[in-house]
């Protein structure tokens, strides 16, 4: 921002966005393509039996198999083709939006929740509470994520239910751990004290105070944890600890198809792609949110 | 002395201590700093006490201990007659109206994400102050701190220092308390704005008939709002008294040394001034005070006795002074 003063007086404006600084996120450019991306997916979820010619769960096994429309042998009826048990992928891919979808926005939301509250108390009443909290978060940071999953799911079966359990208890203590950070140090700030000299009560200092300014970190760390949990909740199906047969989730259809990866390539291939195109948008988008909106960037 | 008893103080401390327990890294057991020892002052309605020494001295620690942000180890606070040092949170809120406080940083005084409506109508909702009422006394506020009506919809990041610290102070006035603590209130701004927070502090005295506790380490600033003086060294008043006793007849050694500080206009034009008297060394440890008086290491007066035993705040003239050899002149014996 310093270099732009340089510019001599007489030079148009316009080229003044233009200089380059070293070091520094130089553009911050709307990420119009992950939006795009994203926000096609989220369509698709919403309107999934509308859109979808096929039953996602049944098939016939007369139709197995049968390889994407562009290729030879392929079936207008099954624009991506099928897989072995002759369900059209093409359905299954938008059944699976719902699950990925469903899954990112309910661990999101939960880990937020449990996190910010963690974090909040921890780094705003300090002590022995902060203490207690802390390492517990660091505990659970410990745990090994996949020796997890398989052994809840060992205990409990495999459900939506375990799955969204095991990537919520993976990452909440992320939320705690930065949010105690920022409580700490908005609790020192004198607007705190003159709360609390106007008569205010803790709990409701912690709520009205300093709730709302931790909120901006909150939506950047939860923007840049969508596509993570996406990734963990394809990983764990794809072990086959995640959502159970036959629900169309993305990670599991790669899962049925890797045997086949000779013979029949779009059965994994073509999932593989889709939790690629996601992962990678709400990554992009995740970037764009924090450089815009993290509060230490932009008080610079 | 004679005009306390006219009127009754409206707070009153006595033999105040406050110390913070602090961990230094290494150390098995947590020392204690002793930032407040054995204060006592009082200040009646409507008049301005400045309290005045160097940073660390103990002065904000102070402050904080009348407002009940920070609990006092030993010494009773009194708020209009009424005891309130072991008071609880409920037991405060009522109070609350009567004693507010305006720090010295006017940018982390107001929370960023609040608009000036909501900072100015919080006190109003924490004491169940109807919205209608409230409602109608922030225009009020606004043009009693000579901000513009269009603030209220605006963020604290819009506004300068100065500006800020007008809100500040009418949120602090919003209850219309009878006790203004004021935190180094004008040290974070420019001087031209200093003297407009300073007049528009003075006009809202007389207003309101307000009381101050004005702390400052900057005398000619409270020289110029006092009515009465306090100074305080290592975290005990060393000398008190009415300002023109104290700033015409410093009798503590420190106190003088304060003074000859000031810059002085008829020094520059070549007249005869008082001297100049620069302290040396720092202010001592406070986790480790020096026995005896504390102000003894940087004292030009100190002997055996200073060293032996600690000065009580005793009458000399019109001010009470803690000092084994007080007097304008130096008179004690030089060591």
């Amino acid at each position: 921002m310093t270099t732009s003063e340089s510019a001599p007086p007489g030079a148009p404006r316009a080229e003044a966005p233009r200089v380059k600084v070293r070091g520094a996120a130089t553009t911050i450019r709307f990420p119009f393509v992950s939006m795009l991306v994203l926000g096609l997916v989220v369509l698709v979820a919403v309107f999934a039996p509308l859109i979808a010619p096929h039953d996602p769960e049944v098939g016939q096994l007369s139709n197995k198999l049968i390889p994407p429309v562009w290729q030879e042998g392929g079936n207008s009826d099954f624009l991506l083709g099928t897989d072995t048990l002759g369900r059209d992928i093409f359905t299954r891919i938008l059944y699976g939006a719902r699950v990925s979808l469903m899954v990112a926005i309910l661990a999101t939301g939960l880990a937020g929740v449990l996190g910010t509250i963690v974090g909040l108390i921890a780094g705003f009443y300090r002590g022995w509470v902060e203490i207690v909290l802390m390492r517990i978060t660091d505990m659970t940071l410990a745990l090994p994520l996949m020796l997890m999953a398989i052994v809840l799911v060992a205990l409990l079966g495999a459900s939506l239910t375990n799955v969204l359990l095991v990537i919520v208890i993976l990452l909440w203590p992320y939320y705690a751990r930065q949010i105690r950070g920022e409580a700490l140090a908005i609790s020192e700030e004198d607007f705190i004290d003159l709360a609390r000299v106007a008569g205010l009560s803790s709990p409701r200092i912690l709520w009205t105070h300093i709730l709302p300014n931790v909120m901006p970190t909150i939506g950047v760390l939860a923007t840049l944890q969508v596509a993570l949990i996406i990734l963990l909740e394809a990983s764990l199906s794809f072990l086959g600890v995640g959502i159970p047969p036959p629900t169309p989730a993305w990670g599991l259809m790669v899962a049925d198809g890797r045997d086949l990866l000779g013979r029949a390539w779009w059965v994994s291939f073509i999932p593989g792609i889709a939790i690629f195109g996601v992962v990678l948008a709400a990554n992009l988008l995740g970037d764009w949110v924090r450089d815009r909106f993290d509060p230490k960037l932009r008080q610079l | 002395m004679n005009t306390a008893a006219v009127q009754k103080p409206i707070l009153d401390i006595r033999d105040i201590t406050t110390s913070y327990h602090i961990r230094r890294s290494g150390a098995q057991k947590a020392t204690t700093l002793v930032a407040v020892e054995d204060v006592t002052l009082s200040i009646k309605p409507g008049e301005t006490v400045g309290l005045v020494g160097e940073s660390g001295c103990g002065k904000s620690t102070l402050g904080r201990t009348i407002i009940r942000l920070l609990e006092p180890s030993a010494g009773t606070v009194s708020f209009a007659g009424q005891d309130i040092t072991h008071f609880s949170h409920q037991q405060m809120r009522p109070l609350r109206q009567e004693m507010q406080i305006v720090f010295q940083d006017p940018y982390a005084s107001l929370n960023p994400r609040f608009r000036v409506r909501q900072i100015l109508y919080e006190p109003f909702r924490i004491h169940g102050i109807s919205k209608a009422v409230a409602g109608q006394k922030i225009p009020e506020l606004l043009s009693l701190v000579q901000l513009p009506p269009d603030s209220l919809r605006r963020f604290p990041h819009e506004f300068s220092g100065g500006q800020r610290q007008r809100i500040a102070i009418a949120r602090a006035l919003a209850l219309e308390p009878s006790l203004l603590v004021l935190d180094e209130p004008v040290s974070a701004l420019d001087v031209s704005i200093q003297a407009q927070i300073l007049n528009l502090l003075e006009d809202l005295q007389t207003e309101l008939g307000l009381a101050y506790l004005f702390i400052a380490h900057d005398l000619s600033v409270v020289g110029q709002v006092s009515d009465r003086v306090a100074v305080m060294y290592l975290g005990r008043i060393v000398e008190e008294g009415p300002r023109d006793a104290v700033f015409n007849s410093p009798q503590h050694p420190y106190t003088i040394a304060l003074l000859s500080a000031i810059p002085d206009i008829s020094a520059a034009q070549g007249q005869q001034t008082r001297e100049r008297i620069i302290l040396t060394g720092d202010l001592p440890n406070p986790l480790d005070p020096p026995s005896g008086c504390r102000f003894r290491t940087r004292c030009r007066r100190g002997d055996q006795l200073c060293v032996d035993q600690e000065p009580p705040l005793a009458p000399v003239s019109d001010s009470l002074v803690a000092c084994h050899y007080p007097g304008a002149e130096d008179s004690g014996p030089r060591s």
